[in-house]
C-alpha cells in the first residue's frame, strides 16, 4: 500500500462487509478509522464534507464504494461526480456495487456470495417472500432483498449475528468470498491494498 | 449581548515553531482543537497569544517562554522555542508573521527576533511603528501569574491562582458574583470563595465555603478537576470580550461530570463574550462537547467548531479542517473519526 486509503461507503453494513472481505483477500485489517460512512447515497455526501477534506489533507486516497442502485452505473456515477464537484471533494476512485457495471447494491453482491450448496436456502426464502406477498393479509412488511440477506445467515446455527452492521462474512459455511462475482471488487481493491 | 468584534474568524501563522505556514478558517466562538500528538495543538494556542497591544503581546511571549520553565536560565537563544527552529538557525533574524481575520478585515502582526542585538520587535496594525524590547527587560518585567490568557496543563492550585483571584476577582463584586453563580452550576453546594487570613510565615490561600458545611475548606483539598474548573471559570470571567486558550481542557474532569462541565464553561464564555480555543485528545471530551451543545445549549450550536489538525503523510506539513457543528455532530453520531 503506497498511501493510506479511506473507504467512503454508504453505511455500517458496507464497512462491515468490506472489513471481512479485505481481511480475507489481502490479510489487512481495516480499522473503523479507515471508513467514512455517509449514512445514505450521493445526496448525503455533503454531511461528510469536512471528514473527507481532512483525509485529503492527510494525503489519504479517498476511495468511494457506493451502490449502483436501480439507476445504473452511469447515472449514479454522474450524480456522485456532480455532488463531489459541488462540494469540492477529492475522490480518487469510485466503485459501484455490485460489480462496477450492473445496477444493484451490496445485497445483490451478497446474494452472489451464497455458496452453491446453499442456493436451495435462498430459493426457499424467495418462495416464502412470494407466498407471504400473495396471501392477501394487509400491513405485512415487504420482504425485500435486504430482508432476505438478514434471514439467510440466521438460518445457520453457527451464524452469530444476522444484522448487517455486525455480521461476520468469514464463515465459509455461510458465505463464499471466493465467488466469481466478487472478482471485480477484489481487482479494484487490489490496486490500493495488494 | 456585548461586543464580539474582537473575536477572530481566521488565523494564520508563518515561521512559528514547527509551522512554516499554518492556517485555520471559519472559526467560531468555541473552538476545540484536536489532532495527533506533536501535530502542534499547543503551539497554535501559543501563537494565539498575539495581541494588538504590543506591551501585552510582549508579556504573553515572555510568559509562554517562562511556562517552558526556562526563566531561571533563559538566554536569547531560547527564543528558538518561539520561532521556527530551522529558519532561526539559518538567519540572523527570525520573523514570525501572524494574520488575524475579523469580520471582513485581515490584520497582519510581526514578531522579529534580533538575535545579535538581543531584542524583540513587535509590529501591530494599530501602532504606527514597531515597538522594540530588550530581551532581558522582557523577562524581568513580566508577571505571568496575572496576565497570561493561556491555561496550560500544569495550571493547578498554586500561588498564581491565589494571586490571580486576589488581583482580578476579589476586588470586583460583580465578577465575584458571576464566579459564584457559575461555580454553583457545577458544584451545587458552592457558597463562596475567599482568601484565608494568613498565619505568620504562611502565604494566603483560597478557601471555599459550602452551604452544607459549617466550616471552610482550603481549595487545595478539592480534587484537580474542581480546581481546574474554578481556574477556567475565573479566567473566562476576567477575559470578558477577549480570547482565552486552554490546553487539554478535560484533564482532571471525570467523564460523569463532563457534560455539565461543558454546559457551564460554554455558557459562561457566551455570557462573557469570551472566544475559546481549547485542545483535547479525548474522544469522550469531544462527544460531551457535542452532547452539551445538542441537548442543553442548542442556541449556541452555530458558535461551536472542532478544528482538526493533521500532518500530511508525504510533505509533513500540518494543516487544519474546521468542522462546523452539523459536520462534527454527524461524524460523531455516524462513528466517523474527526481526529486522525
Amino acid at each position: 500500500m503506497t498511501l493510506p486509503v479511506t473507504l467512503i461507503v454508504e453505511g455500517a453494513e458496507d464497512s462491515r462487509f468490506l472489513q471481512d472481505f479485505v481481511q480475507f483477500h489481502f490479510s489487512t485489517k481495516l480499522s473503523d478509522k479507515a471508513f467514512i460512512k455517509v449514512e445514505g447515497n450521493a445526496s448525503k455526501l455533503h454531511r461528510s464534507r469536512s471528514a473527507i477534506e481532512l483525509r485529503t489533507k492527510k494525503g489519504n486516497l479517498n476511495i468511494l464504494i457506493f451502490d449502483a442502485d436501480a439507476l445504473g452505473k452511469d447515472s449514479t456515477l454522474t450524480e456522485i461526480r456532480n455532488q463531489a464537484e459541488e462540494l469540492r471533494l477529492t475522490l480518487n476512485d469510485i466503485f459501484l456495487l455490485p460489480n462496477n457495471q450492473d445496477s444493484g447494491n451490496l445485497e445483490s453482491l451478497l446474494r452472489d456470495c451464497i455458496p452453491q450448496k446453499n442456493r436451495a436456502i435462498i430459493n426457499c426464502i424467495d418462495a416464502y417472500a412470494t407466498c407471504v406477498g400473495e396471501i392477501g393479509i394487509e400491513n405485512l412488511r415487504k420482504i425485500d432483498l435486504k430482508s432476505k440477506m438478514y434471514i439467510y445467515p440466521g438460518t445457520f446455527q453457527s451464524s452469530e449475528s444476522s444484522r448487517g452492521s455486525t455480521r461476520s462474512y468469514l464463515n465459509p459455511e455461510v458465505w463464499d468470498l471466493y465467488s466469481f462475482e466478487l472478482n471485480p471488487l477484489k481487482d479494484f481493491l487490489a490496486k490500493y491494498l495488494a | 449581548m456585548s461586543d464580539t468584534s474582537n473575536h477572530i474568524t481566521s488565523f494564520a501563522v508563518e515561521n512559528f515553531k514547527r509551522f512554516e505556514s499554518f492556517e485555520m478558517t471559519d472559526l467560531g466562538q468555541f473552538n476545540l482543537l484536536v489532532g495527533d500528538n506533536n501535530v502542534g495543538k499547543t503551539s497554535v494556542l501559543e501563537a494565539l497569544l498575539v495581541d494588538e497591544n504590543s506591551n501585552l503581546w510582549m508579556s504573553n511571549v515572555a510568559n509562554a517562554l517562562s511556562l517552558k520553565k526556562l526563566k531561571t536560565s533563559v538566554t536569547v537563544k531560547d527564543l528558538e522555542y518561539y520561532c521556527n527552529q530551522e529558519t532561526y538557525s539559518q538567519d540572523a533574524e527570525g520573523v514570525v508573521e501572524f494574520r488575524l481575520g475579523r469580520h471582513h478585515k485581515l490584520d497582519k502582526y510581526f514578531l522579529k527576533f534580533e538575535k545579535h542585538l538581543q531584542r524583540l520587535m513587535f509590529s501591530t496594525p494599530g501602532e504606527a511603528k514597531p515597538t522594540t524590547y530588550d530581551f532581558g527587560t522582557v523577562l524581568a518585567t513580566t508577571n505571568h501569574e496575572l496576565s497570561s490568557p493561556l491555561i496550560t496543563l500544569q495550571s493547578g492550585h498554586d500561588r498564581s491562582l491565589t494571586n490571580f483571584y486576589s488581583s482580578t476577582i476579589q476586588k470586583n463584586r460583580r465578577i465575584r458574583g458571576r464566579l459564584i453563580e457559575s461555580m454553583r452550576k457545577f458544584i451545587p453546594t458552592f457558597d463562596g470563595i475567599e482568601l484565608s487570613a494568613p498565619f505568620p510565615n504562611e502565604e494566603p490561600h483560597l478557601i471555599i465555603t459550602q452551604s452544607d458545611k459549617n466550616t471552610t475548606l482550603p481549595l487545595a483539598l478539592f480534587g484537580d478537576g474542581s480546581v481546574k474548573f474554578l481556574r477556567i471559570v475565573m479566567e473566562i470571567i476576567a477575559k470578558n470580550g477577549k480570547r482565552l486558550m486552554i490546553d487539554e481542557i478535560d484533564t482532571g474532569i471525570h467523564f460523569s461530570r463532563m457534560k455539565e462541565f461543558w454546559n457551564v464553561i460554554l455558557h459562561t464564555a457566551h455570557e462573557n463574550n469570551v472566544q475559546l480555543f481549547m485542545t483535547t485528545h479525548s474522544e469522550e471530551c469531544l462527544r460531551f462537547f457535542k452532547e452539551a451543545l445538542a441537548d442543553d445549549l442548542s442556541t449556541m450550536k452555530d458558535l461551536a467548531r472542532v478544528v482538526s489538525m493533521v500532518e500530511n503523510a508525504t510533505t509533513k506539513q500540518v494543516s487544519s479542517v474546521t468542522f462546523p457543528f452539523s459536520q462534527f455532530e454527524f461524524a460523531i453520531n455516524a462513528g466517523n473519526e474527526v481526529r486522525l
